[in-house]
């Protein structure tokens, strides 16, 4: 009975790790990029508890350069992400930058990294 | 030493010896219908493994865990009343919390609280009523509150280490479920319990494939929160 259920416990482990290796992979990075040449400038705020970008309207393939009003960031919404394009980053006074290029067209979301402040873009 | 002896009774005839076989069951079971449907559907959908492989995975061994302690809990059917409160509500809550965050971090709070709450509440009376109705009461609390607690949990976590966020929750959950397991065996020890149900490996292979099946069909197909479309 003992070597039994060790029977049944390598099995149990060889199921984990081949499913485990199969299924677990990692998701794919978007190909945001930094931006270079002559971006396109964006002020991004928060207003009402929302995410304001100024303008919200970008051009794809052409890099992109946020520039945080740290002043009106209160919070967590100074932790910015956009899962879209791999961008993710703590704003702070001293670097209030972020720069990506988006490579798609569509509209997209801007959201703190607990997703309680939020906003959109659309990128054409 | 009771946990000694615990672990030793794993490897005996009686209830305790069947709970490992009902882990390989479950996962054999859960992890065939995946492939099958991946054969059949799910290949064509781009993305699918690096989008949903990962949760996938994390609830065929959530399900099979969950399926153990409901084995052994069914197998001594009842319980004094202290016992079942707190039977009901851990499998409430843990086959709350698990399915919830982990359809939450793909279709959002709402469907990841939805599914949650179901599961949740469904274990959670079904367990806990073995021992009456303060179990039952108990286990549909647990679930509805789990429930609620995995997709909340799965959403604020979206941009900050989710799937770290889900390994370390699924350990906990082990251990937590584990620890019931223990607490039944003991239960059952001390008060001179004996076998009263006997479930067939169709029962776990069928429960595996059900939650395996409606999980799937939820994180791949199913509605989502404006936020995850």
């Amino acid at each position: 009975m003992k070597y039994k259920n060790l029977f049944f416990i390598l099995l149990t482990l060889a199921i984990i790790v081949i499913a485990g290796v199969f299924l677990i992979r990692g998701e794919g990075t978007s190909s945001g990029g930094t931006a270079t040449g002559n971006a396109q400038v964006v002020k991004l705020s928060v207003e009402g508890g929302r995410y304001v970008l100024s303008p919200s309207e970008f051009r794809k393939d052409v890099p992109v350069r946020i520039e945080a009003d740290i002043s009106k960031m209160p919070g967590c919404s100074k932790s910015i992400v956009i899962s879209a394009f791999g961008v993710r980053k703590i704003v702070s006074e001293s670097d209030n930058v972020i720069e990506f290029t988006p490579t798609k067209t569509g509209t997209f979301n801007i959201a703190c990294s607990m997703n309680m402040y939020r906003g959109v873009f659309t990128v054409v | 030493m009771s946990f000694k002896e615990f672990v030793k009774s794993l490897n005996n005839d009686k209830v305790e010896g069947e709970l490992v076989k009902t882990i390989f069951v479950s996962l054999v079971a859960s992890f065939f219908v995946l492939a099958i449907l991946y054969f059949l559907r799910l290949r064509f959908i781009a993305d699918f493994i690096p989008k949903y492989g990962f949760f996938l995975f994390f609830a065929a061994l959530s399900y099979s865990l969950i399926l153990l302690s409901v084995r052994h809990i069914r197998a001594y059917k009842e319980f004094a009343c202290m016992s079942g409160m707190m039977i009901g509500m851990t499998i409430g809550m843990i086959s709350g919390f698990l399915p919830g965050f982990l359809v939450g971090a793909t279709n959002g709070m709402f469907w990841g609280s939805v599914v949650g709450m179901s599961f949740g509440i469904l274990f959670g009376v079904w367990n806990g009523k073995c021992c009456g109705v303060m179990g039952a009461m108990e286990g549909m609390m647990a679930g509805f509150m789990g429930g609620l607690m995995g997709g909340m949990t799965a959403l604020m976590m979206i941009n900050d280490n989710l799937r770290a966020a889900a390994v370390i929750v699924f350990m906990v959950s082990a251990v937590i479920l584990f620890g019931l397991n223990y607490m039944v065996y003991k239960e059952a020890r001390d008060n001179g319990m004996e076998r009263k149900h006997k479930d067939s490996e169709f029962f776990i292979i069928f429960w595996s494939f059900l939650l395996t099946v409606i999980t799937t069909w939820f994180i791949v197909f199913g509605p989502r929160s404006v936020l995850f479309q």
